[in-house]
C-alpha cells in the first residue's frame, strides 16, 4: 500500500516556502492520531510539473501575489479534474492582502468560484469533530491581518467533494512551528489537519 | 440330384419361395408408406412434411440431410419420430457450429454481454430487432462483446446459421460495499465506481477500531449489495460474513493486499502468490496500467481461469464459490494510473474497475435473456447422435425389396431350368 506524502506546491510567483515548518507538523499530527500509512517527510512539488498528479492532495500557502503560469494552471485544473484536491491557506490573514486578492483570482479562473463551506460539511467530521466549523487559529483572536474570526472556510467542489479549499485563518502561521513543541499545547491546533488529510483520503 | 423324387421336391420348394416373395411383394404395394431413401428437406416445407410424416410415416427409418442446423420445433418433431419408431439419422457437411450467450451487464452505464462460441477464425455478425449491432470474431475459446444497447433480441449468425437469443431484463442494481485502509487507492476506487453511477457505500479503516464510513454501509446481503471490494487486510474482520455473503451468490473483489490474508485461504480463485519486485522508479511513474505495481497470483487453482497476464504474471483470477463469484487482483496501487496516466487514463481507470465489479456482481435477472436454443448444432448431436453419411443411412426397407425380387427370378429361372432339363413341358 502507498503511503501518504504530505505535498507543498511550488508556484513561480510569490513565497511558497513561507511556512515550512507545517509539513512536518502536519505528518506529526496524522501519526499520532490515525494508523494511516504516512511518510515521514513531506516532498516539495512544483506545482507546473507532472509530478505534481503523484500527489493527490496539494498543500498552497504564501504572503506574496499569485500567478499561476500556463503550465500550473493546466497541472492544477488536471490534479482537481482527476480526483485530487488543493488546500490553499492565505498566509497574511487579510482579505484585502495580495495574496487573498490574486489567489481566489487564480482559483475561480481555473477551478470556479469560491464559495463559503457550510459549518456542518463532512470536512469537519471526517475524524476530530468540530461542530462550529474550522477552529479558529490564535492569529484571528488576536486581531492581526484583517482582524477578523472568518466563520468559513471557502470552496470549490466538484461532484459532492471538495477540490478546492480555501482558509483565510491562517493556519501557516497556526502550524509553523516544530512538532516537539505541541506538548505545552493544552489543545493540539492541528487537529484539524488531522481531518483535512482523512477528508482528502476517503472522500 | 439324380432322383426324380428329390428334383420334384426342389421344383415344389423354388416355386413356393418364388410365390411367398411375389405375395410379399404384392401385399408391400399395398401398405401406405414406402422406404423413403435418402430424404433431403427444404427449409420452408420442413414442418409441413413433418406433420405429414407423423400421420404417415414414410419408412421405417428417415435419412435426413441438413443444409442448416435444424430450428428447435424441428428437431423436436425428429426426436419424436424417432420416439415413436422411426429411425431417423442425419447429414450435413456443411453445418457450422455456434452457441450463443446474452445477459445483461452489471453497470451502470448499461450495456448487454454477448458470448459466442464456434470454429476459430469465423466472424459473427450481431444484429437486434432495429438491424446491425456488431461483429466479433471467434478465438480459440469463442468471443465476447459488449453491445451498448440491444432492442428486444440479438440474433448472431455465421454465413446461413444463426442463433436468436431475448435481450434480459436486468435489475435494478444493488450498491458496492468498498472495504480498506484509508488511502490513495481506496479513495479513487469508490470515486472511480461512483462516476461511473454505482451507489457506493465505503468502510475505510483510519485508526485502530476507527473508520470512515461512506454512505450508509449495512448488513452484507446480496438484497443490498452487488459486491464487495476488500482492499487489503481491514476486510479481515469481516470475512465471516463475507464468506457467507459469496456462498448466497455475492461478487467479491480481493486486491493485491488481500490475497494473502488467511481469512480467504477458501475464496481465492489463485494464489497467494507474490509481491514482483519492479524498480520503484517505475512505479513513482506510473503513467499506463502496465506500469502498476505487480503481485503474481499464481499458482491458478483447478476451478478457476485466468482473466489477465501483465508481463508473464498472473495478475487477475476469477471462480465460482457456491452461488458468487470471486475475482483476484493482482494490480495495486491503481489510482497512480488514473492520477498520472495520459488523458484516456481516467476513463480507463473507470472502465477497468467497472468492468471488474461487472465480472462478479450479483445481479437479479428479471427476465429473457435464455436463447430458445443456445447452441443447435450441439443440440442436434445431443438428440440425433453423430451424422450418418448419405451411404450408410440408405434405407434398408428398399434393399429388402430388391433382395426378395432377386429371390423370386432365381427360384423361377432354378425351377424352370430343372423342369427342362428333366424334359418335363
Amino acid at each position: 500500500m502507498s503511503e501518504f506524502v504530505f505535498a507543498t506546491a511550488q508556484y513561480e510567483s510569490g513565497d511558497w516556502d513561507s511556512a515550512p515548518l507545517v509539513p512536518a507538523n502536519v505528518i506529526d499530527s496524522v501519526a499520532r492520531y490515525t494508523s494511516l500509512a504516512v511518510a515521514p517527510t513531506g516532498v516539495i512539488v512544483s506545482l507546473g510539473s507532472p509530478d505534481l498528479l503523484r500527489y493527490p492532495l496539494v498543500f498552497l500557502t504564501g504572503h506574496l501575489p499569485v500567478r499561476f503560469s500556463q503550465a500550473e494552471s493546466r497541472m492544477l485544473g488536471e490534479l482537481i479534474g482527476r480526483g485530487g484536491m488543493l488546500f490553499v491557506d492565505d498566509h497574511n490573514h487579510d482579505v484585502d492582502g495580495v495574496f487573498h486578492r490574486t489567489a481566489i483570482e487564480e482559483i475561480a479562473r481555473v477551478a470556479g468560484p469560491l464559495n463559503d463551506l457550510p459549518n456542518d460539511h463532512p470536512l469537519y467530521s471526517a475524524y476530530f469533530h468540530f461542530t462550529g466549523g474550522p477552529p479558529t487559529t490564535s492569529h484571528e483572536l488576536n486581531g492581526w491581518g484583517d482582524n477578523l474570526v472568518h466563520k468559513h472556510l471557502q470552496a470549490v467542489q466538484r461532484e459532492g467533494r471538495i477540490a478546492v479549499l480555501y482558509s483565510s485563518k491562517d493556519y501557516s502561521s497556526e502550524w509553523n512551528y516544530h512538532p516537539e513543541t505541541k506538548r505545552f499545547n493544552s489543545v493540539d491546533n492541528t487537529r484539524f489537519a488531522v481531518n483535512l488529510v482523512v477528508y482528502a483520503l476517503t472522500r | 440330384m439324380r432322383s426324380p423324387a428329390n428334383r420334384r421336391a426342389l421344383e415344389l420348394l423354388l416355386r413356393a419361395v418364388a410365390f411367398t416373395g411375389l405375395i410379399w411383394l404384392i401385399a408391400g404395394s399395398f401398405m401406405p408408406h414406402q422406404p423413403a431413401g435418402r430424404v433431403s428437406l427444404a427449409e420452408p416445407s420442413r414442418l409441413t412434411l413433418l406433420r405429414q410424416w407423423s400421420l404417415n410415416p414414410p419408412a421405417d427409418s428417415l435419412s435426413v440431410k441438413f443444409s442448416t442446423t435444424p430450428e428447435a420445433p424441428v428437431l423436436d418433431w425428429l426426436v419424436a419420430l424417432r420416439r415413436a419408431g422411426t429411425g431417423v439419422t442425419w447429414s450435413g457437411a456443411g453445418l457450422a457450429p455456434l452457441a450463443l450467450e446474452v445477459e445483461s451487464r452489471a453497470d451502470p452505464a448499461g450495456g448487454v454481454l454477448v458470448r459466442a462460441g464456434g470454429a476459430p477464425d469465423r466472424s459473427v455478425a450481431l444484429r437486434d430487432r432495429l438491424g446491425a449491432l456488431d461483429s466479433l470474431r471467434l478465438g480459440r475459446v469463442g468471443g465476447t462483446a459488449i453491445v451498448p444497447a440491444a432492442e428486444g433480441v440479438i440474433v448472431a449468425s455465421v454465413h446461413a446459421e444463426s442463433v436468436t437469443a431475448v435481450v434480459p431484463v436486468g435489475s435494478p442494481l444493488h450498491r458496492i460495499l468498498v472495504l480498506g485502509a484509508a488511502g490513495w487507492e481506496s479513495k479513487f476506487v469508490v470515486t472511480a465506481l461512483s462516476e461511473r453511477g454505482w451507489v457506493v457505500d465505503a468502510r475505510l479503516t483510519v485508526a485502530p477500531r476507527l473508520s470512515v464510513t461512506a454512505g450508509s454501509p449495512a448488513a452484507l446481503d446480496t438484497s443490498a449489495y452487488a459486491a464487495v471490494i476488500a482492499l487489503d487486510s481491514t476486510a479481515s474482520g469481516q470475512s465471516d460474513a463475507i464468506t457467507r455473503y459469496v456462498h448466497a451468490g455475492g461478487g467479491l473483489i480481493l486486491g493485491p493486499d488481500a490475497v494473502n490474508l488467511r481469512a480467504f485461504r477458501d475464496l481465492l480463485p489463485a494464489g497467494p502468490g507474490h509481491a514482483v519486485a519492479r524498480p520503484s522508479l517505475l512505479v513513482e511513474r506510473v503513467t499506463t496500467r502496465a506500469d502498476l505495481p505487480i503481485h503474481d497470483l499464481a499458482p491458478l487453482r483447478p476451478n478457476a481461469v485466468s482473466l489477465e497476464l501483465a508481463d508473464g504474471h498472473l495478475v487477475a483470477a476469477a471462480r465460482r464459490v457456491g452461488g458468487g463469484r470471486v475475482l483476484a487482483l493482482g494490480l495495486g496501487e491503481t489510482w497512480r494510473w488514473r492520477m498520472q496516466g495520459d488523458e484516456s487514463a481516467l476513463a480507463a481507470h473507470r472502465a477497468w474497475w467497472a468492468a471488474n465489479v461487472a465480472a462478479v456482481a450479483y445481479l437479479p435477472v428479471a427476465g429473457g435473456g435464455k436463447p430458445v436454443n443456445p447452441a443447435p448444432l450441439a443440440s442436434l448431436y445431443q438428440a440425433l447422435g453423430p451424422p450418418v453419411e448419405a451411404n450408410e443411412g440408405a434405407s434398408p426397407g428398399g434393399s429388402k425389396s430388391w433382395l426378395v425380387l432377386l429371390s423370386v427370378m432365381v427360384s423361377l429361372l432354378g425351377e424352370w431350368t430343372s423342369r427342362r432339363l428333366r424334359g418335363a413341358v
